[in-house]
């Protein structure tokens, strides 16, 4: 069955790369464009994987990860955290354990399709 | 008693009628209580003759009652006439007044007391052997003269002014040394009773004289120290102490005064007291908390104003006990530090020295302050600590501008890599791809995003090229209407996008400046950008130029979010802008770039804002240029 992954990412680039590079790999890719419209989309369509761009306007990516994980509804959907920052302070890094993984950008397109494959209990598709 | 001198003929005249106490009648039981008198006791009339004697007066002058009654007593002892004796019993006989005198007498070797008592009838006399209570005297005499003669020797070698005053006040002895002291001579002090006084500096004097009066009628111990003015017009301070003088009987002999020259000690209180001044005044001054406490008590016997600032109390050497006395500083979360764990216990213990401690307090507004403190024992010469200085530096300043710094390098990092992610991202995905859409879409994606980098690397460059004042700007005549026109033109696609209207109010003249116009359109252009990014659908910029004098105005009002009160004076300062927002992107430097633009310029850029919600307004005055030299 194939799967289907949700991207919130507010850099429509990126967002449309992940999407582009997941899609070639065979997955449903569901994209929106702040935390918001990831939720209210997280409740209409089930996800296997939520990929997730800390740093966005409004809701940044550990409030709706904290969401996610504190809906029961959602709680079991790994959550893969994408972020530039690779010096993260304790505080951050408490945040980052909450969700399944962490991708840093920039990142090569194996490496993310290796993790999303192992996040979503798949063997990669594209390989 | 032999009394040899033959009596003047004068007085022999004068006494003829005179009545022996033989004759007179006395009880037979008087007559025995006068025998039994040990001391010798005689009468004479007024012609001189005993008219009675008793035995122990009859064996002093060596012979017996019968052989003295009636007899003249000048005749009897014709040695005496014109002696001492001889004058004191007539000067009794002619005043009728009592008298009391001493005499040796020679035979005998013993002194005698004789006091006389004149009546009607003559004179009656009683005489006393003093022998031995006059020796007694005398000794005691010779030792006060010795002692007195002893605190002469002192005195007269004493670099103090000794003086000794009577007990009436005179002046009895004042020491040689008071012309080193004083200019004057011992001789002057002695022959002029007020000089002591006339001396005295007339700002003490009241004192001075206050004081010599109540210790007049005192027995206290005093000191006191005053100003005296010495011959020569100097000025010396003098420490005075006196004491009364008693002897073996307790008699007051006066008073004794020591008076010692205390310029030198006073003329190094002074400089102590200037040194203090200093002192204090350079640790007020000193940009850090300075505390010093007594070893071991740990009491604390100065401390600084910055001290006190960053301990919100007053520090002071009081009284409390000490644990009280320590510098009393609070946590964070506002609970009180206990003592050993702050370094000034520490060191107290004996723990060393303590170097740059970090502790973190909150501050009398409540708000969290991070302070480094060092501790350090001050020893003396066997090094023994005696007390300890602890100095506190607030660093809390220099830890926003290094959280400012991380979080600037944090934006930086991130504004760089998202674009470099789309680059590289895109760049390999296309590698893969044969489709010409998608190769298309990558390209045009790459070209976006390494523009995106190369505008942030110019906006760190001319942020960097600004501090250092190395901006390149080349110099024209431009129109400041104009350039607004164009940057509006160049802004209309973005705001339409964004649904904010732009109303340019139209300016008939031109606005002739002197200018870089890449660098003001960069200006305009960003003040433009902002009042659409930090706007509403539906909102509008007002853009208007104007002349004010001398000054081209430019202004741009939105009614987009508005600034915080708080937020509005750093808002030109770089890497301060903390709340930026990340939605919009960017490095948050560009109004420090736009201000260091228009200083460049010579010109002004402010900002204004009613608060949050209710837009602002930024407004750039620049210099226009004298009619005669600007043609656009």
């Amino acid at each position: 069955m194939t799967k289907r992954i949700l991207i919130i990412d507010d850099e429509p680039d990126i967002r449309d790369l992940i999407a582009q590079v997941l899609e070639n790999a065979g997955y449903k890719v569901l994209r929106a464009a702040s935390g918001q419209q990831g939720l209210e989309l997280l409740n209409t369509a089930p996800v296997d994987l939520v990929i997730l761009d800390i740093i966005m306007e409004g809701m940044d990516g550990w409030r709706v990860c904290e969401c996610i994980k504190s809906d029961a509804r959602f709680s079991h959907i790994p959550v893969l955290l994408v972020t530039v920052r690779s010096l993260i302070n304790e505080h951050e890094e408490e945040k980052n354990r909450l969700a399944d993984g962490v991708l840093i950008k920039p990142f090569g397109l194996r490496e993310l399709q290796h993790v999303v494959s192992t996040l979503t209990g798949e063997e990669s598709q594209i390989l | 008693m032999r009394i040899t001198n033959p009596e003047s003929p004068e007085r022999e005249a004068q006494v003829d009628t005179h009545v022996p106490i033989s004759q007179v009648e006395l009880p037979e039981s008087f007559r025995d209580i006068l025998e039994r008198i040990a001391d010798p006791l005689f009468a004479l009339d007024t012609n001189w003759r005993f008219t009675y004697a008793n035995d122990a007066a009859a064996r002093l002058f060596g012979t017996t009652v019968e052989e003295l009654i009636d007899r003249r007593i000048w005749t009897q002892f014709p040695d005496t006439v014109d002696g001492e004796a001889y004058h004191h019993y007539h000067h009794a006989l002619e005043t009728g007044m009592r008298t009391e005198f001493e005499i040796y007498c020679a035979a005998q070797q013993i002194h005698l007391r004789a006091r006389i008592h004149p009546s009607a009838d003559g004179l009656t006399i009683c005489l006393t052997d003093i022998t031995a209570e006059r020796q007694a005297r005398l000794e005691y005499d010779a030792r006060l003269a010795e002692k007195e003669e002893r605190y002469h020797m002192v005195a007269d070698f004493t670099n103090d002014l000794e003086y000794w005053r009577g007990p009436g006040g005179e002046l009895r002895y004042i020491s040689p040394s008071c012309e080193r002291i004083t200019g004057y001579q011992a001789a002057e002090f002695m022959a002029d009773p007020t000089l002591l006084e006339r001396i005295v500096h007339p700002d003490d004097l009241r004192n001075v004289k206050y004081h010599f009066k109540k210790e007049m009628i005192t027995e206290e111990n005093y000191s006191l120290d005053f100003r005296i003015v010495r011959r020569d017009g100097e000025m010396r301070w003098i420490n005075h102490v006196c004491q009364p003088v008693y002897d073996e009987e307790g008699k007051n002999r006066g008073r004794r005064g020591g008076n010692r020259d205390i310029t030198n000690r006073k003329t190094a209180e002074a400089e102590l007291e200037r040194e203090r001044a200093l002192m204090t005044a350079v640790l007020d001054q000193l940009p850090v908390g300075v505390i010093i406490a007594e070893s071991p008590s740990g009491r604390i016997i100065r401390g600084n104003a910055h001290m006190e600032r960053i301990c919100r109390h007053a520090i002071h050497s009081s009284e409390e006990p000490a644990e009280q006395c320590n510098c009393r500083l609070f946590h964070a979360d506002g609970k009180p530090y206990k003592p050993e764990e702050l370094p000034l216990a520490r060191v107290l213990a004996g723990g060393g020295i303590v170097i740059d401690e970090e502790i973190h307090i909150q501050d009398g507004d409540g708000k969290p302050r991070v302070i480094l403190m060092s501790a350090a024992p001050v020893c003396d010469q066997h090094g023994k600590a005696i007390s300890v200085v602890v100095v506190s530096h607030d660093i809390t300043a220099i830890k926003e501008l290094d959280n400012a710094k991380d979080e600037f390098l944090a934006i930086l990092s991130h504004e760089l890599k998202t674009p470099l992610t789309s680059i590289l991202g895109w760049s390999e995905f296309a590698l893969d791809q044969s489709s010409a859409d998608i190769l298309d879409q990558a390209m045009a994606i790459i070209h976006r995003n390494a523009r995106r980098q190369q505008r942030l690397i110019d906006e760190l460059l001319d942020m960097s090229r600004l501090q250092h004042n190395r901006m390149d700007c080349v110099m024209e005549t431009a129109d400041l209407g104009r350039l607004t026109c164009q940057a509006v033109e160049r802004a209309m696609e973005a705001a339409d996008k964004a649904g904010i209207a732009l109303a340019l109010k139209p300016f008939g003249e031109t606005l002739p400046i002197l200018a870089d116009p890449r660098r003001i359109s960069f200006c305009i252009d960003h003040l433009l950008n902002n009042a659409i990014k930090f706007n509403s659908p539906g909102g509008k910029v007002f853009i208007a130029c104007r002349r004010e004098r001398k000054t081209a105005i430019l202004t741009f009002r939105d009614t987009g979010r508005g600034i915080a009160p708080e937020v509005l004076p750093t808002v030109f300062i770089p890497f301060l802008q903390l709340d930026r927002d990340e939605a919009v992107g960017g490095l948050g430097l560009g109004l420090a770039i736009v201000r260091g633009i228009v200083d460049i310029h010579h010109g002004r850029v402010t900002a204004a804002s009613p608060g949050l919600g209710q837009g602002c307004t930024f407004t750039i005055e620049l210099p226009l240029m004298p009619p005669k030299e600007s043609k656009v």
